[in-house]
């Protein structure tokens, strides 16, 4: 069965590029542009593992990141966070608030794959 | 007895005149009217008798009435105006002066209360003045800038405490010495030119300069300075201030920062010019061939990799930097909480405090008001009265933690206060000023059940891994503005007034009497007179390691051992050190040859000359009290009421040298030596 994989982020030139390699690799990908659209999907697609923006309007990646591991029974799903910062404050703050995982812009896409290819491997063997 | 005999040679002209006048009218009687002698002569001589026993009379009752009265006041007055106002005129009652004694006892009174009102007039006025200086020095002393005053030929007249921890260990600064010798001289000397060409045009009124860089000539630091000219009273001379503030390390991370930001955006601009070439190329030629099509790509590739590269360490040292560049100090985070709690308190909010003696670097002032802020929206989140904050060190951060009974804050809410304004701020916004300190908060449950935990990460400061400083306490200023303002030059010293001399008095301790058979030097110490006035707080004192072993009967006699000299400096070191120190000024000391034969046997090697006159306090005593033959140093201090204190250490006996020295000042130009050259004259005797 294809993982599933939920990307949340609201810029779309990298979503683009996102999605379709992760499709090229045959996962099966859905986009939310912001918090509020992620926490449905969360619920309706259920998702493997989530790449997760911080900086959105509405509702940031943290909250996202902490409602997903709190309200949802869902908790097992793989999150791996995005930032431009990339601060040690910040990456502290998102694995804090329940992130597996924590990436800063600009990053190279083909890298990215290849983690979410990791991560996913080592979930199926687990 | 001059009065007695004024009114006796009265009385007698008045008996003359008396007998005249009688002779005249008993002749005129017995011509004119033919009276008989006898009876002429008889009533002559009853009315001579009566005459005579009433001037008599009356001579001795105004002699006591009136001439002793007045006689006991003449002498009264000069009393009163000479020893004593509130004198009382001893005269005895029944005298004829009537009101006089009174009036003059109410001008006495007068005259004193005036007298009276002068003097406190002035001493009040001298009062308030001390107070005003002393206040004066005080708000001098605690500023954060450093002040220097200094004449027209830069001679230092008055520093305050901030310069003197700018010029830490700097022997050179010292009251009557040029600041040429801490600072650059172009720009100071430039800026003073310009100011004072000023003068005689548009801009006359301006006494500051613009501010500039003026480097420390020795400690490689950089001070932001302006100079103002100050013309003395009379407006005759422009002595000038120099106000500075250390920006070297501002200055420092500014130019490594410039540095650093140009150097990346430099190597930015390749990697990003092959990518646009790239890029166009492949856009306006969609039929390229497929292998230039790859090169292509794989330029791409690589161009993009590198810029990407550039672009997160240029991200990064700003990230660094930027934390750095507000005003920012190191502050003890128990300090910070304490006082935060103490205010809560009064709120009815209770904070425990678990702290360690952590330092962070903060705008304390923001930070206080962040760790009230979160309080407060705590307890109205939670609806808790009573948090802990616990502190803990991190790599780079101490992490404030607030602990309470309840459930943690949902990011939301957290998103929400990051929007609001904190407490005492305008126009501050939490989120701003965790910004500032490049923090973050965020709230989690507890790994004690039922508890939740708030965490704010603050920037450690590198204090916390430096030792304190041990801080004593100095005067807050060193001035001399009685110092004779442009000194004179060189070729007219023998001629100077003692007391216009600046000295150093100076003494040695040795490992024994035999400079020639191997004695050394084991502590040198300097104390400086100017205007006859010791200056507190600039001294010389070193140890020295004296490159051979301390003898035990020398340790007896000054207290110092192998032990304390053996981190110490080695005499040429220290040789150099006390030369700076001593600059120009004339030295003194008690039997000041036998120290100078221990020095001037190191001056060529330690490659420093005292070429400057030596005066001997030892050699003066001799010359001022020959009637005795006790000249020790104990001695000459009781006898000039020296107080002795640390006797045998170095710096204590260079103390009593000097004290001796300036009552030997006075000494001397009691008996007529008052110059420098007449002072050496008696040297040579």
């Amino acid at each position: 069965m294809a993982h599933r994989i939920l990307i949340v982020d609201d810029e779309p030139n990298i979503v683009l590029a996102l999605e379709f390699l992760m499709q090229k690799e045959g996962y099966e990908v859905r986009i939310a542009e912001d918090g509020e659209i992620a926490l449905k999907e969360m619920l309706s697609f259920k998702p493997d593992l989530v790449i997760l923006d911080v900086m959105m309007p509405k509702v940031d990646g943290f909250e996202v990141c902490q409602r997903i591991r709190t309200e949802q029974s869902n908790s097992e799903v793989i999150i791996l966070m995005l930032t431009a910062k990339g601060r040690e404050v910040e990456i502290e703050k998102g694995l804090q608030m329940g992130a597996d995982l924590y990436v800063t812009k600009p990053f190279s896409t083909r890298e990215l794959v290849q983690k979410v290819k990791e991560t996913l491997t080592q979930k199926r063997q687990q | 007895m001059g009065s007695r005999a004024r009114y006796a040679g009265i009385f007698v002209q008045c008996v003359v005149v008396y007998a005249a006048l009688a002779t005249v009218s008993a002749l005129a009687s017995y011509y004119i009217y033919g009276v008989p002698i006898k009876t002429l002569v008889g009533l002559a001589l009853s009315f001579g008798l009566a005459t005579v026993l009433t001037l008599a009379a009356l001579f001795a009752v105004f002699s006591r009435k009136l001439f002793r009265p007045l006689k006991i006041i003449e002498s009264g007055l000069k009393i009163i105006l000479d020893a004593n106002p509130s004198h009382r005129l001893e005269i005895p009652p029944g005298h004829l002066l009537g009101d006089l004694p009174e009036s003059i006892h109410t001008l006495g009174d007068s005259y004193s209360s005036t007298r009276m009102e002068i003097s406190e007039a002035r001493s009040s006025a001298e009062y308030r003045m001390e107070a005003k200086k002393s206040y004066l020095e005080l708000v001098l002393g605690a500023m954060n800038d450093g002040v220097i005053v200094c004449d027209e030929k830069g001679s230092i007249i008055f520093y305050n405490k901030a310069i003197k921890r700018i010029f830490e260990n700097n022997e050179m600064l010292g009251l009557g010495r040029s600041i040429y010798l801490l600072c650059a001289r172009a720009p100071i000397e430039n800026s003073l030119r310009m100011l004072r060409e000023d003068k005689h045009g548009e801009n006359k009124d301006r006494n500051e300069s613009a501010p500039f860089i003026c480097s420390t000539l020795h400690e490689g630091k950089l001070l932001s300075t302006r100079v103002h000219i100050l013309p003395d009273m009379e407006a005759t001379s422009w002595n000038f201030m120099l106000t500075c503030e250390d920006v070297s390390r501002q200055t420092d991370t500014m130019r490594r920062k410039d540095n650093m930001l140009r150097g990346l955006i430099k190597k930015l601009k390749p990697p990003l010019s092959n990518l646009d070439a790239s890029i166009e190329s492949l856009i306006s030629h969609p039929d390229i061939q497929p292998q230039k099509r790859t090169s292509f790509e794989k330029i791409m590739e690589e161009e993009s990799k590198s810029a990407i590269g550039y672009f997160n360490q240029l991200a990064h040292e700003i990230e660094d930097m930027s934390s750095v560049q507000h005003i920012n100090s190191d502050v003890l985070s128990e300090d910070l909480i304490a006082c935060a709690a103490r205010k809560l308190s009064q709120l009815g909010i209770s904070l425990t405090i678990v702290a360690d003696t952590l330092w962070v670097n903060a705008d304390s002032n923001t930070l206080l008001e962040i760790i009230e802020f979160l309080a407060l929206r705590i307890r109205d989140y939670a609806g808790v009265s009573a948090l802990e904050v616990h502190t803990l060190l991190h790599d780079r951060h101490v992490y404030f933690d607030f602990y309470w009974k309840g459930a943690p804050v949902p990011h939301s809410e957290i998103a929400m206060w990051q929007g609001r304004k904190l407490g005492g701020q305008e126009f501050l916004t939490l989120g701003e000023a965790l910004e500032q300190h490049g923090s973050d908060i965020w709230s989690k449950p507890h790994e004690v059940s039922g508890y939740a935990m708030l965490r704010l990460p603050i920037p450690v400061s590198s204090k916390q891994w430096v030792s304190p400083l041990s801080n004593l306490p100095e005067r807050p200023v060193y001035d001399d503005f009685s110092i004779k303002l442009c000194q004179t030059p060189e070729s007219d010293i023998l001629d100077t007034p003692l007391g216009d001399l600046s000295y150093v008095v100076f003494d040695t301790e040795t490992t024994g009497l035999n400079p020639y058979e191997g004695d050394e030097i084991v502590s040198i110490s300097g104390v400086r007179i100017i205007n006859q006035g010791i200056v507190v707080g600039e001294t010389f004192d070193q140890l020295v390691n004296p490159g051979r072993r301390i003898p035990e009967s020398s340790t007896r006699f000054h207290g110092i051992n192998d032990s304390m000299v053996a981190e110490s400096p080695d005499v040429h070191r220290a040789l150099k050190s006390f030369s700076r120190f001593v600059g120009g000024s004339i030295l003194v000391g008690h039997n000041a040859a036998f120290d100078m034969k221990f020095i001037k046997m190191k001056e060529k090697t330690a490659d420093v000359a005292f070429k400057q006159a030596v005066l001997d306090t030892l050699l003066f005593s001799l010359y001022l009290h020959d009637h005795t033959p006790d000249h020790t140093l104990d001695a000459i201090a009781r006898r000039l009421g020296v107080e002795i204190r640390d006797r045998h250490t170095s710096l204590g006996d260079s103390m009593i040298t000097a004290e001796i020295f300036l009552r030997q000042i006075y000494l001397l130009n009691a008996r007529g030596i008052k110059t420098l050259g007449q002072a050496m004259e008696v040297l040579k005797c």
